[in-house]
């Protein structure tokens, strides 16, 4: 699949002393929503920026869309929507003066962008407030006017920058529909960076995992769960499992049954055998006189895959000097 | 097509290339947004007021004097601090907002250089203009008065508020924190103004020697090659702003 960005050993120093991004291999397919993970001060706002062209690579090459990226890649630019952390506005300016404005930068025609600029402030939600100065808005409305502004010249890429920080749960929910619906209705290729596990988890389809400048893992969502699972399944149940518990004991592959306060969980031998055993205990289930809750497998959960995919990373020592790509 | 309809057409072109250049979009804004400042009103309050008590009191060609030297001593200093926070006030903020957009490097320099220019001429020129209009108008101004050479000596002093208006802008894409541009401009402001106004010393491409020597400009007898000072203040914002190029496209945001 064809890669809207991909770096070449980029690195940033920063004056000598700071190691920001080091020898970074990274490829974000296309039409793809690439969650680009890492603990705060790893790296990730930098790496956005060296993809911008704000920032000037020590050593390496970004390429976006094919081309070189640089400081005038000004054209380049014209197909990129950009969400910062915690935007900011000139003073003064209303959603509409603002976002006309950046049309206006973007080079939109008048006759396209006053249509588009009313049909974006609707679509955030902002249309009450479309003549009130920016800088009084709360943190929730702010990343709204940049959400749209991020949107006015019709991105074909999209870089945000932890789009969901300091939203409440509904502003956090509706950044994650609207991320989903742009990857998928709209085929946009969307690079968003986070350090919050369950937007990842929730709306991305590849993932990068970054630590200390450096990328750990490189690849899609279902990848890194593989690379955790524990071949266990939890199963919280109702009714008495003793019978149930004593039959799972039995079937083949199976190593460990543990049954406490409702939740049973099951260890299978080995990675290969999870799939089958995994059939014979539901299997069991369906014939046991007892009501399934819920049910969780070890390969969900992403915040093991992460924490695990860092010490893994560590425990490497001197050898990380020799592996090159993620 | 008639002459009219050509005319619409020509203009609609016009408007349309304006409305989508990002250069004078930049320029445009950030004249807006310097006119907007506190400062920047306050300031244009300040004169005027001073203006007008300036050419109420002296109701003579004193009264221009005045008003050129509030200019140089006071109009140079407000200029400095303008525009010395016009790029290191927007660093992590506006200006990666912008720089992130379709926009060069160059084009959002040169319209921080083009805009506070502009602002500082709108400013100077507009208050000058019409203090002299109100006093040739009342005749309070000499019948012998050589409009030529008080046009030349205004003109001087408007290219020393660009010089000093440009100078902040370098040292403020130079430095990374206004507070070091703004030093840096004042340092400046302290050498070129306050030194050669305070002490015996000259230095011909001072705003201090043009007030020093007013009235030998205005008989024309002031003994100096005029195409250097004119060369010096017309060349300065242009080799600011090459040096502001070279650092402003080394530095990271």
């Amino acid at each position: 699949m064809e890669a809207v960005i991909k770096t070449e050993s980029l690195t940033k120093i920063f004056s000598q002393k700071t190691i920001a991004v080091n020898d970074l291999y990274m490829d974000v397919p296309k039409n793809s929503i690439y969650g680009f993970l890492g603990p705060n001060g790893s790296g990730k706002t930098t790496t956005i920026k060296l993809l911008l062209g704000l920032l000037k690579p020590s050593a390496g090459s970004v390429y976006v869309f094919g081309n070189p990226m640089g400081m005038d890649s000004a054209n380049m630019r014209r197909k990129i929507g950009y969400l910062p952390t915690n935007p900011i506005f000139p003073d003064k300016m209303t959603p509409i003066t603002y976002l006309d404005f950046i049309g206006k930068i973007f080079g939109i025609p008048k006759a396209i962008r006053i249509p588009r600029i009313a049909e974006l402030i609707r679509s955030v939600d902002l249309l009450p407030l479309s003549s009130s100065e920016i800088r009084k808005f709360s943190t929730g409305e702010i990343t709204r006017v940049g959400i749209a502004a991020c949107l006015i010249n019709n991105p074909e890429l999209l870089i945000m920058d932890e789009p969901t920080l300091g939203l409440d749960p509904i502003g956090r929910s509706s950044t994650a529909k609207l991320i989903t619906e742009l990857g998928s209705r709209e085929e946009k290729t969307i690079f968003v960076s986070s350090h919050i596990l369950t937007d990842i988890d929730r709306f991305c389809t590849h993932i990068g995992i970054i630590n200390n400048g450096k990328l750990v893992f490189n690849g899609t969502i279902p990848d890194v769960k593989k690379l955790i699972r524990t071949n266990t399944v939890e199963l919280h149940v109702e009714g008495d499992a003793a019978a149930y518990v004593r039959k799972v004991k039995a079937v083949p592959h199976v190593v460990d049954v543990n049954y406490f306060r409702h939740v049973i969980r099951i260890s299978i031998d080995g990675p290969q055998n999870y799939t089958g055993a995994l059939l014979r205990i539901f299997k069991e289930l369906s014939e046991a006189d007892l009501e399934l809750i819920s049910f969780n497998s070890g390969s969900e959960n992403l915040e093991e895959a992460f924490l695990n995919l860092l010490e893994e990373e560590k425990s490497y020592g001197f050898l990380r000097a020799i592996s090159k790509k993620a | 097509m008639d002459f009219y309809g050509q005319f619409q057409k020509k203009l609609r072109a016009c408007k349309s290339y304006l409305d989508k250049n990002v250069f004078l979009t930049l320029c445009y804004h950030e004249i807006r947004v310097t006119f907007g400042s506190l400062l920047q009103k306050a300031w244009i309050i300040t004169v005027l007021f001073f203006a007008l008590l300036f050419v109420t009191g002296e109701r003579n060609l004193a009264a221009i004097s005045i008003l050129l030297v509030f200019f140089v001593f006071f109009g140079s200093i407000i200029a400095l601090v303008v525009s010395s926070s016009s790029i290191s006030g927007e660093i992590g903020g506006i200006a990666d907002s912008l720089l992130s957009k379709s926009v060069k490097r160059w084009e959002y320099l040169l319209s921080k250089f083009v805009s506070h220019i502009i602002v500082v001429l709108t400013v100077y020129f507009s208050i000058l203009v019409v203090m002299i209009g109100i006093l040739w108008n009342f005749k309070f101004l000499p019948d012998d008065l050589n409009y030529e050479n008080l046009f030349f000596i205004v003109l001087l002093v408007g290219l020393g508020l660009v010089f000093f208006s440009s100078i902040g802008v370098l040292f403020s894409s130079v430095f990374s924190k206004t507070i070091f541009s703004l030093l840096a401009s004042i340092t400046v402001w302290f050498l070129f103004v306050f030194m050669f106004a305070t002490t015996e010393w000259e230095f011909l491409y001072s705003p201090v020697e043009i007030l020093h020597n007013f009235a030998l400009i205005l008989e024309g007898l002031w003994d100096v090659d005029y195409w250097k000072i004119l060369l010096f203040y017309i060349g300065s914002p242009f080799v600011f702003f090459a040096v502001s190029l070279i650092f402003f496209y080394q530095r990271d945001l």
